[in-house]
């Protein structure tokens, strides 16, 4: 299951999110890590510092694309501009699949900059799935989407947000990219339980799975990427392995970011889960 | 509401600034005025706000 067609069918391990201030350690002194996901949008230019820097990433480590401007759930047609783009990053990385947020951002040209929560209608999944096809066909490789971490509500919703996610990638026949800790942050926030998300996605369709910090606020939970995973993420994370399969896992660490060995290491701790599910498939 | 309406209705609260002295600028990057993308005044030039 782990290897499946929503990742094409590859075997990856645990990856770190390439992030500048690392720059320096991985090019110089070269540090194991089964791959590295870089953000898209970073290196859709021309040349210069970022894309020196990511071909020589290319040279020693596998890299996977993930996105944060594709709206997938925005109205409209995808910017044509911006998928060739892609697609040349594409073909320069040799992602073996591509993710993006199930999420809208845009609306009539004007970019919020946001990963704005949909709207769980069945409308919205009929657009988004459409939206997902169109730019799966044209960049030619698989792509997932990503379960956002939210904090609103619409009343015109028609279903929760597990049963919208599902509604979308059947129709889209895609992958998921499974946010544990986005997952565990809406649960919070709206009150629902994390585990039945979990326990409701189709495992088969899990391309990759996300994990990372959060801070904790008064009234509300912040997905901000800038602490360590904390425990009851884990005990999610125990859960999506224990339905999906050794899967490919990444770390994210966007703020505060220490040293490229603390992350790792916190990246690594997926290690004891991941053996756990091997060693209950050897039993 | 369709799906398009909402959007817009959404975009529009979100890029509104809730307070004074949230410290929006009132000048976008290319020197038009930031009601030019959100369609609404901002607080700050209504004199609203909490």
């Amino acid at each position: 299951m782990p290897a499946n067609k929503f990742n094409g069918f590859t075997e990856y391990g645990i990856g770190l999110g390439l992030r500048a201030p690392h720059y320096d350690h991985i090019l110089t002194r070269k540090p194991v890590c089964d791959w590295f996901e870089i953000i898209s949008e970073n290196f859709m230019i021309g040349g210069g510092r970022p894309l020196q820097v990511l071909d020589r990433i290319l040279e020693q480590y596998k890299v996977v694309q993930h996105g944060v401007s594709m709206y997938f759930g925005s109205p409209g047609r995808p910017d044509r501009e911006h998928l060739q783009k892609l697609k040349e990053l594409v073909i320069r990385t040799g992602t073996p699949w591509l993710s993006d947020h199930l999420c809208w951002g845009s609306v009539d040209g004007t970019y919020t900059h946001d990963l704005l929560p949909m709207p769980y209608t069945f409308e919205a999944a009929r657009l988004t799935a459409a939206k997902i096809k169109e730019v799966r066909d044209f960049i030619g490789v698989p792509v997932a989407v990503e379960n956002v971490s939210s904090y609103a509500e619409y009343h015109v919703s028609e279903m929760t947000e597990w049963e919208f996610l599902n509604e979308v990638v059947e129709r889209a026949d895609c992958g998921i990219l499974l946010d544990v800790n986005n997952i565990y942050v809406s649960s919070r926030n709206h009150s629902f339980d994390p585990l039945v998300y979990i326990n409701s996605v189709p495992a088969e369709r899990i391309a990759q799975i996300h994990i990372a910090g959060h801070s904790k606020f008064e009234k509300y939970i912040l997905d901000t990427h800038d602490h360590p995973v904390i425990d009851p993420v884990w005990s999610l994370y125990d859960r999506a392995i224990e339905r999906v399969g050794h899967t490919a896992t990444l770390l994210e660490w966007d703020d505060s970011i220490p040293s490229f060995q603390e992350v790792h290491n916190e990246a690594l701790k997926a290690n004891r889960f991941l053996a756990k599910k091997l060693l209950k498939v050897a039993v | 509401m369709k799906l398009v309406q909402l959007q817009r209705a959404v975009a529009r609260a979100v890029m509104q600034p809730l307070t004074r002295n949230e410290g929006m600028r009132s000048v976008g990057p290319r020197g038009k005025s930031m009601r030019r993308y959100v369609g609404l005044p901002l607080v700050s030039e209504v004199g609203a706000g909490p």
